[in-house]
């Protein structure tokens, strides 16, 4: 008798566990990425709020603000009493995200995506979680599909360009090193990100013209705050490089870019094809 | 007060004649600048140097994008340094014998604080207001930060036609916190690229300039740094009291006005080129008083030497270190400068 009294309580304690039990009548999502993937999975009627980094798709705009994902605070995030906390794993900080749960709502935190596979795993929770099994499935298959399209793009070209992305330029550039989403960006369209140090860190003049990149990938934010392509080209130490002699700038919309969301396939395959065209 | 750091001129006689100080310190700056141009993320050789300086001089575009490096990146950014770092330890000198206080610099006065709200809020607003975008947009709220920050500082110091030298300072510091408050106000409201972003251009840098920037900077740094150098006789009569000073002939009010005027549009120019640079300003001219006393006709010039050549050595650790990134050079200043004047402290304290 007490050992069946024990597996029911761990079924219980199964099931509490498993996220079918989870209440996802009002979402408060904070992550980008994460509501996103709401919208493409058509759940987007659960959404009560979203973060300030949630800017896609345009309709998030009509969402209630809770302020930046790692600024969150535990009142303003209380009042929308949501039954459930979507959190990415980035969002924060910790102390608020754990008096939310103190007070009776659940917070799932989703590890920030850095890869194809992260963005499956994502894709695969939330749709398990808002019980949309099959419109989980295509949404994968159609970021499979525009993955496999990518690596046949970059597959067709035996050069991999080397690219240097500029993250800002307010006076010294800030590049991406290892372990940032542009750097992943750009290995899985077939580039070569040339800086070898890790996470964003200003990157010296001298040494820009030296690793010579033959293009020059940056977000949408930069371009609008230098004011113009040319602006951020006429700067000496990209101005001799050969991307700079050839005004090799790519730029794209910075939130698609290192989103890493439901977008990714297509991104990838965008990226591929821009990177490889001849200059 | 300690006597030595602000002895009057006669007090202590020093066995170095001015020519020696000066002489030695010119080539030392000189010798930086030749380390500073030898050395760099890409290795050149001498010969290669030379090549690149002969092509530039003669007019000629350098055909080799290396050689290019030397003209369009290490030489503007060199002269830039040795700029700012004049620049700063000379307005800081002025500063220390205006206000008779050994840690007066231009932080002090509120330029720097006042050019990094500047900054930051074009780097955070830009986003939203469109006209904060475009190349010059930063170095120029930086510098009108800067100046406006001076000017209400110095206002709010004057009563009844004199400045007092105490609510000078309080004002300064006030200005300072909400400058600061400001600042941090615009961090808090900043995403995650523009933080990293401020954040290091409250840290310091000479690395964004190329020819462009540095020559719209360089007349209000060389104009108003070498009229600093030459305050140092009046500068001299505010050592033995301004009372002292007004009986001598000078004219108190005027000098005063002069002196702050000229650090806040100098310091300006240098903080908007650069960011915040700390302690060039503080401490350059107490090693140099340590070293030669305290006659600012000797002091000024020294300093700005001295403070050029220190900058630029900074600088070239900053940009070879941990080459292909870089250090902000305000840590390199206070690591450097920090423990070098602790020793000169230490040591003049045995002596006595």
């Amino acid at each position: 008798m007490p050992i069946v009294l024990m597996w029911v309580l761990l079924a219980c304690a199964w099931a509490v566990h498993a996220d079918g039990a989870l209440d996802t009548q009002r979402v408060v999502v904070a992550g980008g990425g994460l509501t996103a993937t709401l919208y493409a999975l058509g759940v987007e009627d659960h959404i009560v709020a979203v973060d300030s980094s949630s800017r896609w798709p345009p309709a998030t705009a009509e969402k209630p603000q809770v302020g930046y994902m790692r600024a969150l605070t535990a009142e303003g995030v209380l009042s929308l009493s949501p039954t459930l906390v979507l959190a990415s794993g980035e969002a924060g900080p910790a102390s608020v995200l754990h008096l939310i749960e103190a007070a009776g709502v659940p917070v799932r935190q989703l590890p920030a995506p850095r890869s194809a596979a992260d963005v499956r795993t994502t894709i695969h929770t939330l749709a398990r979680l808002f019980e949309r099994p099959a419109r989980g499935c295509e949404l994968i298959e159609h970021l499979d599909a525009a993955l496999a399209q990518a690596r046949d793009i970059v597959a067709g070209y035996d050069e991999h360009p080397r690219v240097l992305f500029v993250l800002s330029a307010d006076g010294q550039l800030l590049t991406a090193g290892r372990d940032t989403a542009a750097h992943a960006m750009i290995e899985l369209a077939g580039g070569r990100n040339i800086t070898d140090y890790t996470g964003y860190k200003p990157l010296t003049p001298e040494a820009a013209v030296e690793l010579a990149p033959d293009v020059i990938l940056t977000g949408d934010h930069v371009i609008v705050a230098m004011g113009s392509r040319q602006a951020l080209l006429a700067k000496p130490a990209l101005a001799l490089t050969p991307a700079g002699r050839h005004g090799r700038l790519l730029v794209m919309d910075s939130l698609r870019l290192l989103g890493f969301g439901p977008r990714l396939g297509e991104t990838v395959a965008r990226l591929a094809r821009q990177l490889h065209e001849q200059p | 007060m300690s006597s030595t750091v602000l002895s009057a001129p006669d007090v202590a006689p020093r066995r170095l004649t001015p020519l020696l100080v000066l002489g030695g310190l010119t080539m030392a700056l000189a010798a930086s600048v030749v380390v500073g141009l030898f050395s760099g993320a890409v290795s050149l050789t001498p010969g290669q140097v030379g090549t690149a300086l002969v092509a530039w001089l003669s007019g000629s575009e350098a055909s080799d994008p290396m050689l290019a490096v030397i003209t369009a990146i290490r030489l503007p950014r060199l002269l830039l340094a040795v700029l700012v770092g004049s620049v700063l330890a000379v307005a800081g000198a002025a500063m220390q014998g205006l206000f008779r206080n050994p840690l007066a610099d231009p932080g002090l006065i509120g330029v720097s604080s006042g050019a990094g709200l500047g900054a930051v809020s074009v780097i955070v607003l830009g986003n939203w207001l469109p006209f904060l975008n475009g190349p010059l947009a930063l170095p120029l709220a930086a510098a009108l930060g800067g100046l406006l920050a001076t000017i209400i500082v110095y206002r709010l110091g004057q009563s009844a036609g004199a400045t007092d030298v105490a609510t000078l300072l309080l004002a300064g510091i006030a200005i300072n916190a909400i400058a600061g408050a400001g600042t941090g106000l615009l961090t808090y409201f900043s995403n995650d690229s523009e933080l990293r972003s401020l954040t290091f251009w409250l840290m310091g840098s000479v690395a964004g300039s190329g020819w462009q920037q540095l020559l719209l900077a360089a007349p209000f740094m060389l104009v108003c740094g070498l009229a600093l150098c030459l305050l140092g006789r009046p500068l001299n009569a505010f050592l033995l009291g301004e009372d002292v000073a007004l009986h001598l002939g000078y004219p108190v009010e005027r000098i005063k006005a002069v002196t702050v005027l000229l650090c806040g549009v100098a310091v300006g120019a240098a903080v908007s080129m650069t960011g915040v640079i700390g302690f060039v300003g503080l401490v350059v001219p107490h090693v140099v008083r340590l070293i030669i006393g305290a006659d600012h006709r000797l002091l000024l010039p020294a300093s700005a030497l001295l403070g050029g050549a220190g900058l630029v050595v900074a600088d070239t650790a900053a940009r070879t270190l941990v080459s292909p990134a870089e250090l902000p050079i305000g840590i390199l200043t206070t690591l450097l400068g920090g423990p070098f004047f602790l020793f000169l402290l230490l040591q003049n304290r045995y002596r006595q």
